[in-house]
């Protein structure tokens, strides 16, 4: 779960990129936040990742209360999700198996446990035949969806998505946000940050819209598939 | 850490190794020479204090008396060193033996001596051992002050020579290999630092998906370590090598001058070159990571 309560983030050279944010997202809802370039959609995210620290206001994430929260705790906050990047961010020296496997190896699980689960989640995004390729070998969507495996290889809470379809093409953004609905029907919570509206209608999902900074709408089903 | 852990992490530093070799060969020549110059110093210390030892040993003052001296002046020259404390032990050389010993010394030439007609030419004298060669002057000012001392003989400058050399050395080592030392942490830290940049991809995953800072150091610590290692070894055979020609050409000089066998020192000196330049290389790496994690160039967004 994600709670904001009078968020408000300003930079050091005096940007207010958030101004007093209060939302809360329930554990198992799926939920685009949505804005134009320079909204406040990035440093929302780099907020509930703890890449940024608030200004003002209160976060809890999956548990943790940033405001208590120490510094050497937040790796484990971290472990509650998986991000995936608009820039796929794939290390170019290793096969689609290794990048994914680098997840878990970096988290200390056992080298049995990562053949096996990452077989499994690379069985879910339909690459299983990719996995001795290197990433330099796939296309931009399934790229994405290698980093969508490297996301969820260790059993997140929560997969936060930026701009996951910003590199590929409209059919492929298609069939990345159906399989984050996918992953979201098992259970997950999926947060994915977009501007591509077209994309955002073709899907029935609360919608919350950034813009200078301010919850500017929030809409939809708010509802998590738990709960149906 | 798990086992696991540990065994992929010691992987990822022998890879990051020789991923980056040229600067990691970069880091082992300083440090190398920063090691070999550490290990001169120290055997010559050693060296100079086997010598000086030797010299404390054999650091026999000659105390000759004045001519004409009687049973009773030798006797109370005897009662005046027990006053000084700085003498280990006194024999007695009459002037019949001092001829003696002269004659044989010269062999066929001893006869010279019978020109003197029954007059010996030398005086008696005292064979002094003096206890503590860093007190020598002192002690031989103490001798001089016997009345019925004539003249003592006296080696008071190569001691000081021996002593000045070892102060000399071992004050400009010390400051010399200081130096050294920050140079190699410098250099190792620079080298690590090229290391994660070179990897800040990856390290920008490890943080996105909750490694911990530590985790994350290991493999650059093993790295850095692996540099002191391989420096430690190379600094050792160098050293032994070097060492060898130095005493053959010693000897080659003085078939009595001798140093101390390197197989004395050598496991003593690789134990230590390990330990020091392993710990170089760790506190280099560790030095450099932190730095990086501290900055934004250690998040998940901010790759530098």
């Amino acid at each position: 779960m994600i709670e904001f309560r009078g968020v408000t983030k300003t930079y050091p050279n005096g940007t207010t990129a958030l101004k007093d944010i209060n939302l809360t997202i329930e554990d198992g809802e799926f939920v685009f936040i949505v804005g134009s370039s320079g909204a406040g959609k990035s440093t929302f995210l780099k907020l509930i990742i703890r890449e940024e620290v608030a200004n003002a206001g209160k976060i809890r994430v999956n548990g943790f209360d940033f405001s208590t929260m120490k510094k050497r705790d937040i790796p484990y906050m971290r472990r509650t999700m998986g991000i995936v990047f608009q820039d796929f961010r794939l290390i170019p020296k290793m096969t689609v198996f290794d990048n994914v496997a680098f997840a878990m190896r970096v988290t200390g699980a056992p080298p049995r446990q990562i053949r096996k689960r990452v077989s499994k989640v690379l069985a879910l995004v339909g690459l299983s035949h990719k996995a001795r390729c290197m990433p330099g070998e796939l296309s931009g969507g399934e790229q994405q969806r290698v980093g969508l495996a490297r996301a969820m290889v260790n059993n997140p809470k929560m997969i936060v998505a930026d701009e996951p379809t910003g590199n590929i093409d409209p059919e492929r953004s298609f069939e990345m946000v159906k399989l984050l609905s996918e992953i979201n029907r098992r259970g997950t919570t999926v947060l994915m940050v977009t501007h591509e509206m077209s994309l955002v209608e073709r899907f029935d999902r609360r919608v919350i819209q950034i813009d200078d900074g301010s919850v500017i709408s929030d809409t939809g089903v708010r509802e998590s598939h738990e709960d149906e | 850490m798990k086992t696991s852990s540990l065994g992929y992490l010691i992987r990822e530093g022998f890879r990051s190794l020789w991923t980056n070799r040229n600067m990691a060969l970069a880091s082992v020549g300083v440090l190398l020479s920063c090691l070999v110059l550490l290990g001169s110093a120290v055997l010559v210390v050693l060296n100079i204090n086997q010598a000086v030892g030797w010299m404390e040993s054999q650091n026999i003052v000659m105390v000759y008396l004045k001519s004409g001296t009687t049973q009773a002046d030798i006797d109370a020259v005897q009662s005046k060193f027990g006053q000084i404390d700085n003498i280990a032990e006194t024999k007695f050389i009459s002037k019949e033996e001092a001829l003696e010993t002269q004659k044989k010394a010269l062999g066929e030439d001893g006869d010279l001596f019978d020109g003197y007609k029954g007059e010996n030419p030398f005086p008696d004298a005292y064979q002094v051992s003096v206890k503590d060669v860093e007190r020598y002057t002192e002690t031989v000012e103490e001798l001089r002050g016997i009345t019925q001392v004539e003249k003592v003989s006296e080696r008071t400058e190569e001691a000081e020579t021996m002593l000045n050399v070892r102060n000399t050395v071992s004050v400009i080592s010390f400051w010399v290999i200081g130096l050294l030392i920050l140079v190699a942490l410098f250099i190792i830290s620079n080298t690590i630092k090229i290391t994660i940049y070179e990897r800040r991809l990856e390290v920008s995953i490890m943080k996105s998906v909750g490694a911990t800072n530590g985790f994350i150091t290991m493999p650059f610590i093993i790295e850095g370590m692996l540099i002191g290692l391989i420096a430690g070894l190379l600094s050792t055979g160098i050293l032994w090598y070097v060492y060898g020609l130095a005493a053959d050409g010693i000897f080659k000089m003085s078939a009595f001058a001798t140093l101390i066998p390197f197989s004395d020192v050598g496991w003593l000196i690789l134990l230590c070159f390990l330990g020091i330049g392993m710990a170089a290389g760790a506190l280099g790496s560790f030095i450099s990571v932190q730095r990086y994690l501290r900055t934004n160039g250690g998040g998940v967004y901010n790759v530098l």
